[in-house]
């Protein structure tokens, strides 16, 4: 049997699901790794109601160039119901904002698509830019905050 | 022959390192081997402790490692100093404590904000740590003894978690 080739950027990312930083957060209950079909990795996040919201995270050229995600829908396979996405008033509607990019995206600086016009985010949240060292343990650190913060209100339609 | 598998913070280790190690009934000293491989200048000169996460004390690294709980790896730490002196500033007030260097950022602040800025835990919850003079915010689950340089101290500043507009 031929073996495949795996291109150095998915191998990346294999590695980068296999560090000790992501098994951490998975060993604490923070997220856990649901799918891998590259350039997507399907990753599910929990929420301080303990609800599990699915990022579909895209990465190709990783971890060069940063990550982009959605919320996403395991069973159907598509994206999340705008109905069944986190609600809140303050950070968590801004970043989880289906009018975004029809939301295709989170409206975050680790975000490759949201970053894009938004230079002024380098200087304001210099903390919350994608860093190719932590790679997607760093986005997926933002959104477990978010998803756990005061503003975090459930789901929209529960 | 069951191996344990190891969530590995300490001194001069880059980030958490996953180390396995042959054998469930593995002593301390089999640990701090596999911790000085992974050290970045290789410096091993002292007596190198291990730490439980959020856990003061260090272990005799002559007895057997604790078992890890409900098939979770264990969390540990290995350091050269006993313990940390940790200061945290927030409006202009600051708060100071020793920890064991195994224990976690989360754990700290929390005892900054809630127990010594009196912050309710959902207030304290849009609240991060950020290393002083620095825009730097340790992951949670970071312990104190990876941030502490060649000292036996770390700085931190709380500061407010802000709406991303614009």
């Amino acid at each position: 049997m031929e073996e495949r080739l795996v291109p150095p950027d998915e191998r990346a990312l294999r590695l980068h699901l296999e560090s000790g930083r992501f098994l951490s957060a998975g060993a604490a209950g923070r997220w856990r790794l649901v799918a891998l079909d590259y350039p997507y990795v399907f990753i599910g996040v929990v929420a301080r109601d303990e609800v599990e919201y699915v990022l579909r995270c895209e990465c190709r050229d990783y971890p060069r160039t940063p990550a982009t995600a959605q919320l996403w829908d395991m069973e159907a396979n598509k994206p999340l119901p705008t109905a069944r996405w986190p609600a809140g008033q303050g950070r968590v509607a801004l970043a989880f904002n289906p009018g975004w990019k029809n939301g295709t995206c989170l409206y975050l600086p680790c975000d490759r698509l949201s970053i894009e016009g938004h230079d002024q985010w380098k200087t304001d949240h210099p903390s919350l830019l994608w860093d190719p060292d932590k790679g997607l343990c760093k986005y997926l650190g933002i959104v477990h905050e978010l998803l756990n913060s005061k503003d975090y209100g459930g789901r929209r339609a529960a | 022959m069951k191996n344990i598998e190891i969530l590995l913070q300490g001194e001069d280790i880059p980030d958490i390192q996953v180390v396995v190690i042959e054998h469930e009934n593995a002593k301390g000293h089999q640990l701090l081997a596999k911790a000085a491989e992974h050290r970045k200048t290789k410096n091993n000169e002292g007596e190198f402790l291990i730490f439980m996460e959020d856990v003061d004390e260090p272990l005799d690294p002559g007895k057997t490692l604790p078992k890890s709980e409900k098939g979770s790896p264990c969390r540990m730490h290995v350091h050269r100093c006993r313990a940390i002196a940790v200061s945290v500033t927030f409006n202009g007030t600051t708060a100071e404590h020793r920890f064991g260097p195994g224990t976690t950022v989360e754990k700290v602040k929390r005892w900054a904000a809630i127990e010594r800025f009196g912050m309710s835990p959902a207030d304290a919850a849009e609240h991060v740590l950020q290393l002083a003079g620095t825009t730097v915010r340790p992951e949670p689950d970071t312990h104190l003894g990876s941030l502490t340089g060649n000292s036996c101290s770390v700085r931190f500043d709380l500061v407010p978690l802000k709406r991303v507009e614009g």
